[in-house]
Parts: structure tokens; sequence; C-alpha cells
């Protein structure tokens, strides 16, 4: 799987990373438009994490990130946040 | 189960056939509402269903059913007898019973229903082709038949062709046709129910893990692929680029 550093996904309604920053700095929490895609990247680690401990399989920390990033794997996650 | 047949013996059986005076007083009361003589009534003539039911009982047909809808025929005639014209009940009723149990036969066979009296006409015609056939040596022309039975050459042709027996597709002799159901995919769950059951499993999985994302790993996600929690949150997802351009400048 080549590794990337942006994932490039289908976002219809989606912001960029820098404008998301923005609006989170003006709701309390201060960050800039890196830190944003680290939690992103974080937030899905944790799910590819759980998900795979669920399975009983172990995977190495640059594999789950490597899932994690996945545009395949982004694309699942969002269809079923969005509730299809 | 007792099946409907069995039932309706044993009520023949309690039932022995009525004499002319006790079928005339009978139908009398019934005619002036005695729901007792009704019962009576029709009870005591179940053997004459069953004796008709008999004689149109195909293979493909329930037999139960059969009597269970030719029994509405005898209701018909208990409500409609007049005894005062001095008719035999069964002479009477044996016409509802049958018109009751070839309305049952004509909506039960064949795929596509068509109207009794065109299945009526269609059995006449085929008779009248085989008695002309029969006579002559040869089979007779439309016009020919249809002036036998006093029919115009459209109608004829039009309830031979609406009574023409129809082959399914699915047929194993029509090996050459291709069935709609092999067109188009079956993609419900009931087509392959373990991948089903995988994809559930999987779904409930996801579900659960995405509850370890925290409140705020979760807004940013949430805005990053535009997905709303609440359509009316505007600030949060903007509509428009406009809208997003405004509130970020705001």
């Amino acid at each position: 799987m080549p590794s990337k550093k942006y994932v490039t996904t289908n976002i219809e309604n989606g912001m960029d990373y820098r404008s998301i920053a923005e609006i989170m700095t003006r709701s309390g929490d201060k960050m800039n438009h890196s830190t944003v895609r680290n939690i992103i990247t974080r937030g899905f680690c944790k799910v590819v994490k759980g998900i795979s401990e669920d399975y009983g399989l172990k995977y190495s920390d640059n594999k789950i990130k490597a899932i994690a990033q996945s545009p395949e794997f982004q694309e699942s996650i969002i269809q079923i946040m969005k509730g299809k | 189960m007792t099946s409907l047949n069995s039932q309706f013996s044993e009520i023949i059986k309690s039932n022995p056939l009525l004499t002319r005076k006790q079928e005339f007083d009978l139908s009398t009361k019934a005619k002036k509402g005695d729901l007792k003589a009704r019962q009576k009534l029709i009870e005591s003539n179940y053997r004459l269903v069953i004796s008709i039911a008999k004689k149109y009982h195909r293979q493909n047909i329930d037999f139960d059913d059969l009597l269970q809808e030719s029994s509405t025929g005898l209701l018909k005639a208990v409500d409609r007898f007049d005894p005062d014209l001095g008719h035999k009940f069964s002479t009477y009723a044996c016409w509802w019973i049958k018109q009751a149990a070839l309305q049952f036969i004509n909506e039960q066979t064949g795929s596509i229903k068509v109207p009794t009296h065109s299945r009526m006409l269609y059995s006449k015609i085929k008779n009248r082709v085989k008695e002309i056939e029969r006579q002559n040596g040869k089979k007779p022309s439309i016009s020919q038949v249809a002036d036998d039975l006093g029919e115009s050459v459209k109608k004829i042709k039009y309830t031979i062709k609406a009574n023409s027996p129809t082959v399914s597709y699915d047929n194993d002799a029509n090996k050459d046709a291709v069935s709609i159901k092999d067109r188009i995919a079956d993609n419900s769950d009931f087509s392959n129910p373990h991948d089903a059951l995988e994809k559930a499993e999987l779904f409930s999985l996801i579900k659960k893990n995405l509850k370890l994302l925290t409140p705020k790993e979760e807004k940013i996600i949430r805005l990053r692929f535009g997905i709303e929690e609440n359509e009316n949150d505007v600030e949060n997802f903007p509509v428009t680029e406009e809208m997003k351009e405004y509130l970020l400048n705001a």
C-alpha cells in the first residue's frame, strides 16, 4: 500500500484542514492545519486498532497508520458515520 | 388438523336428506329470517356441494379450497331460493354451486386471469372444433366456428388468443430463453446470508469502535468529511462556499 502524506477522498461537503483549524480555534481549541490532519489520522488509527483487536489481530503502528490513512477505509467509515 | 372434507362428512352424517315438505318449511322460515332454519337447510345440502365439487376437482386444485368456494354457491342459493315457485331446492342450488366452483377453478387456472365468460366461450369453441373435425375429418375455419356459435370472428379470435396456454420463461422445455431472474442480479441479503452476516458483524464492530473517538476528534472528522450531526448546524457545516467564506471572515 503506497504511503500518502495527505489522503485524497471525494469529499462532497467537507472542509480543508485550514478552514477546520479556524473553526476549531474560534470555538476555543486553538490549532493549526497540521494538527487537524494529525487528529484525523489519530482518530482513524484508534478505530483501526479497536477493530483489529476485536478480530484478534495485532498490527504494528505503521500498519495501523497505513490502514487508517487509506482512502478505502476512510470512505467506509464516512459511510457508516453518515448512517448509510 | 381435520380436513374440510371430513368436517363436511360429519355434518352430512348428522343431517339426513330433507323431504320436499321439510325443504319447503325450512326455506320459507329462512326467507323470513330464521337463522336456525337457514343453517339446517345449508347443512342438509352439503352432500350436494361435495358431489358437485368432486366432478370439478382437478389435479392442480386443492379439494378443500374447492369445497369451501363451492359452499359459497350454496349460501347464495339458500338466500335467493323462492319456495313458492314450487321447484326443488337442489335443482336451484346446483347452478349456484357449479357457478362458484367454476369461478374458483377459473381463478386458479393459468397465470393470467381470464374472465369466466371468456373461458366458457373458449371451452365451447374447443368442443365445437372437435365436433366439426369428427364430422368432416378436417379442422374448421374460424369463420365457420363463429357462425356455428353465433359469435363474431373477431370475438372468436380474441377468445382463442386470450385463453392460449402461456409458457413460462423458466420452463425446462424453454431452454433457449433467458429468464428475467437471470438478468437481474440479486443483491439482497437473502442471496448470500453468510456475507450479509459478516457485513453486519463488521458494521457493528466499526460502530462500536467509533465510540473510541473523543468529541473533538469526532467533530474534526465530521467537519473534514461534511458529515452533519444536525442539519441545522450551519455554523460548522456551511451549505455553500459563500457561507463558508462569510463564517470564516466573521
